[in-house]
């Protein structure tokens, strides 16, 4: 199986210590997840449960109070494997934004006020390639080209352009050196819904041109439902379900995911959405067990005690919950 | 050059700013012509009103105002140039430092200059100069202003870079494998310097203030010339009250004018050099 990033039993915890008290945030607890080569790969959940860190793992920018407690974080680029958690530091960065590129939430500050686009098209590339201004300039108008975006974004500065603007540009500036592996961190929040569709539209058109991997964290169900090939649900620091999108928005099986597809609206159902009941427990003290019991309309008495395992269904179809797992056991053979 | 072009063309706090500094300097390159010595005294006849021959006037001590103001403006530019250069120069290593090494070394730069920060200033010049009894000269209080300017601008630069290396691109451009260098170079010189342009005419104001309040105090060397000391002489010999104010009109409307020419410059230089006020400007003329 060809994957080009794959964590194993991942648990990454923020823990700061100070006057003596230690916090430990279990923002990842025994995750595992595999990148395939070329796809779009969704990560969806609620806030705070551990989108933003599992993608800060998976770019390898592991920096305290995140440190990695357990488990194997890889790249695989063509027959090389590298394991991110032993890699050096100049290692890694000559991978970034080559190979592994990041686009950044909210793209306001990404982008240096006081120098112009081209500027910054230019730090960014001759980092990597031995280029001089002329060739970075073209190289940059070409791609912008490609993208249909103006090439006179070059000359000038982040502020004169719109919201939208710079986000597409934010974009171009991610992946204008190809990288195999995008990472992008909630690309459409803060834009308004036409502009989403826009940016939407190009990540899918670079993905689909360059052939790139793109890895995306949002919680917009809709943004999921417009790109990802599979989506990933995550709750509490714990990977809860995972599978091809269809299967995820037809017949998710795990409560939470339930839940998060039936508070989506529908044309044709006007009747009012509920909301999930309760909030999302605190990464400090988790409940035990499976960390969704206390919320599950369907809680047995084993969702207390133990924790499910990540139940394969069968066509890439991942599911950690006992009603699916015991289900299946009390099936006779 | 081309900046200094089209700011001259088309600024006008800007073009009034460099008229005078341009005729500041023009006073100060004509000491090197002047037809009597900066300390010589009674060589001309004393305590005369402005007319064609003296067209300043001339001191009770016999000193022909005129030329007596173009050494007094040479060296009290000198003064706060030197101290300008010293001080600031050190600052911004020191500031920047600071705030990029961060931690352990951060906190020792710090509490060193929090310490140094809370003695004032003018007290201590003063405790100084009188202890040296005026034998402090020029380049002395050049360099112990410069020496007394290094701590609170250096906060101010340190806090500049700890503003810049929280900012996200930043974050970006260490992430993208970019060298700690380059990002100090490229990502942050640009916001950094228009600051420390406006940052260094103030210090260079306040080292002129500074060189002036302690002559006037009769605190430094007073033989030389400069426009502290020349409205100590003119004080000293009761100008004010002998209503030969031309003594004192001179270096007075002299420090004035430079105090505005310099804070002109370093307003419009700054409001340039920041693109975000600069395309402002140019939204609204159009």
């Amino acid at each position: 199986m060809s994957f080009l990033a794959e964590a194993k039993d991942l648990r990454a915890y923020y823990i700061t210590r100070s006057y003596g008290v230690e916090r430990t945030v279990k923002a990842i607890d025994d995750i595992s997840i595999q990148i395939k080569e070329g796809e779009i790969l969704s990560i969806a959940g609620e806030s705070g449960c551990g989108k933003s860190t599992l993608l800060k793992v998976l770019l390898g920018a592991i920096d305290p109070p995140l440190r990695i407690v357990g488990g194997t974080m890889q790249y695989r680029f063509g027959e090389d494997y590298y394991d991110v958690l032993s890699m050096s530091v100049d290692d890694l960065k000559k991978k970034r934004w080559s190979q592994i590129s990041y686009i950044p939430q909210g793209s306001m500050h990404v982008l240096n006020p006081v120098r112009k686009i081209g500027n910054t098209f230019h730090d960014f590339i001759v980092t990597h390639r031995d280029l001089d201004k002329q060739e970075t300039g073209k190289m940059a108008r070409n791609y912008l080209g490609r993208l249909g975006l103006s090439a006179e974004v070059m000359n000038v500065y982040p502020h004169q352009l719109s919201g939208g603007m710079r986000q597409r540009v934010t974009i171009a500036l991610a992946t204008v050196l190809s990288p195999k592996l995008v990472l992008a961190d909630e690309p459409t929040t803060a834009l308004d819904v036409l502009v989403q569709r826009g940016v939407v539209q190009l990540l899918k058109e670079v993905q689909q041109r360059e052939g790139s991997t793109l890895v995306l964290v949002s919680h917009d169900m809709g943004v999921h439902a417009n790109l990802a090939d599979r989506i990933a649900i995550l709750y509490a620091g714990k990977l809860v379900e995972i599978a091809k999108t269809e299967r995820i928005f037809n017949s998710p099986t795990h409560p939470y995911t339930q839940y998060l597809i039936e508070s989506l609206p529908r044309l044709d159902d006007k009747s009012d959405r509920t909301s999930i009941p309760g909030r999302p427990p605190t990464l400090e003290n988790p409940p035990k067990g499976c960390r969704f019991h206390p919320r599950c309309p369907h809680a047995l008495e084993v969702c207390g005690q133990k924790v499910p395992p990540l139940t394969d269904l069968g066509n890439g179809h991942q599911t950690a919950c006992f009603l699916v797992s015991e289900v299946d056991n009390s099936e006779p053979g | 050059m081309k900046i200094l072009r089209d700011l001259f063309k088309h600024h006008l706090a800007f073009r009034a700013g460099a008229v005078i500094v341009l005729l500041v300097f023009l006073l100060v390159s004509l000491s090197f012509f002047s037809p009597y010595e900066a300390t010589e005294r009674r060589v001309v006849p004393k305590n005369q009103a402005p007319s064609l021959n003296h067209i300043l006037g001339t001191t009770a001590l016999g000193q022909d105002v005129f030329w007596l103001l173009t050494f007094a403006i040479r060296n009290s530019l000198m003064v706060a140039g030197l101290a300008v250069l010293i001080g600031r120069s050190i600052a911004v290593l020191l500031g920047s430092f600071s705030g990029y090494m961060g931690g352990g070394v951060d906190k020792v730069l710090q509490s060193i200059v929090d310490s140094f920060i809370v003695i004032p200033r003018l007290p201590l010049l003063i405790l100084i100069s009188v202890i040296v009894k005026g034998g402090l000269n020029l380049w002395g209080l050049a360099l112990l202003l410069g020496f007394l300017d290094i701590f609170w601008p250096s906060k101010r630069y340190r806090s500049q870079i700890l503003s810049l290396r929280e900012r996200e691109f930043t974050y970006t451009a260490v992430f993208s494998g970019m060298n700690t260098f380059n990002i100090i170079l490229k990502e942050h010189f640009p916001f950094f310097i228009p600051y420390l342009l406006a940052d260094a005419v103030s210090g260079f104001l306040w080292a002129i203030g500074m060189e002036i309040t302690l002559a006037i105090l009769g605190l430094c060397d007073l033989t030389r010339p400069t426009i502290g000391t020349m409205i100590y002489w003119g004080n000293y010999y009761q100008a004010l009250l002998s209503q030969r104010l031309w003594v004192l009109a001179a270096p007075v409307i002299g420090s004035i004018f430079i105090v505005v020419a310099f804070y002109l410059i370093s307003t419009s230089l700054s409001e340039y050099l920041d693109p975000r006020t600069r395309l402002k400007r140019l939204g609204a003329s159009q």
